[in-house]
């Protein structure tokens, strides 16, 4: 038994197998006495906890970003349905369609500006989605 | 046995805590009550916020930190089972979040203030020894580095296993019982040094 074994065992969180052993060394060695009240009185100063103040509206605070996350989330969702590949595909599909019903030259032009335009407009929103969406899923890993 | 000082402390602490109907609460809250919620607000906040200081040391991030653990929690609140209370299971999710900021700040430094007169602490109504010791405390808590700050908050305030904080702050088992263990080294060696030789 040496005091070097005995501060290891305060850092273990004073294991009891040890515990008379340990506490016979502390009767015998100043400086380990002195570790052990230290760990004594630093074990329940830790346990103290001391509530800090909040800010006045904190309450408000929270519950404003609530309602503005739920605003989010049903943005969200709705983004989500619109950016499914499946949408621009059935209007272009759907644009396609009426071009050969009509065979007129401005629905050929329609179609031709509308495609890339309604491509543009998915990927954009996929866009938005990520950012409404990413800041509330990072840390969702917390209990 | 803590010192005499550290005791009366100790006591004068546990005073302050009460009961309250807190499954009625979190039921009417969980159905959507907004004015329930402020009342689990109002119970919780500033223990929360306590939990989210210690370990980002920063009273703006600490209280941002808290604001989004709420928000969590009530988008949340049909997932709690209460298989442990409303209180430890917002902490966790505090500790976790506060921990991911505290890293965060390491790249902006500046912005993690210094907590030695523990300003931010509503200390007015302790005495003069207490709210030395208690300072004393927050001064040394600045030797550790944010997780060990985690850990140990969880670990001491919390009562926490070192299992479930190796859950809750997604480490090995080994790394929280490492970060306990220097943890009490160093602060037991800053508190020996400040206390001075015998």
């Amino acid at each position: 038994m040496t005091c070097t074994d005995f501060r290891r065992w305060l850092d273990e969180g004073r294991p009891q197998r040890d515990l008379s052993r340990m506490q016979q060394h502390a009767t015998i060695c100043v400086s380990c006495d002195r570790e052990l009240r230290a760990a004594d009185d630093l074990d329940a100063l830790l346990g103290i906890v001391v509530p800090a103040r909040v800010s006045a509206g904190f309450n408000d605070a929270v519950m404003l970003r609530i309602h503005d996350t739920a605003w989010r989330r049903a943005l969200a969702a709705l983004i989500q349905v619109l950016a499914e590949p499946v949408v621009p595909v059935s209007l272009a599909f759907a644009i396609v369609l009426a071009w050969q019903c009509q065979r007129s030259g401005v629905t050929i032009g329609m179609a031709l500006t509308l495609a890339p335009l309604l491509s543009l407009l998915s990927w954009r929103l996929f866009r938005t989605y990520e950012r409404l969406t990413m800041p509330e899923t990072a840390n969702l890993t917390a209990p | 046995m803590p010192s005499a000082m550290v005791e009366r402390l100790m006591i004068s602490m546990t005073a302050h805590r009460g009961a309250w109907p807190e499954r009625d609460v979190i039921a009417r809250a969980r159905a959507g009550d907004e004015d329930a919620f402020r009342m689990l607000m109002d119970h919780h906040r500033d223990r929360a916020v306590a939990i989210a200081l210690r370990i980002t040391r920063s009273p703006q991030d600490a209280e941002d930190v808290v604001q989004q653990a709420f928000v969590r929690a009530w988008h949340s609140l049909g997932q709690f089972r209460a298989e442990s209370t409303f209180g430890t299971w917002l902490h966790r999710i505090v500790a976790r979040r506060a921990l991911d900021r505290a890293l965060q700040m390491k790249a902006r430094r500046d912005r993690e203030e210094d907590l030695d007169a523990a300003t931010e602490l509503p200390l007015a109504t302790y005495e003069t020894r207490d709210v030395l010791l208690i300072r004393r405390l927050e001064q040394l808590m600045r030797r550790l580095t944010a997780p060990q700050r985690a850990v140990v908050t969880l670990f001491y305030w919390e009562d926490t296993s070192v299992e479930e904080i190796a859950g809750t702050l997604g480490m090995p088992e080994n790394t929280v019982k490492t970060h306990l263990s220097r943890s009490r080294a160093a602060l037991r060696e800053a508190w020996l040094s400040m206390e001075g030789p015998r």
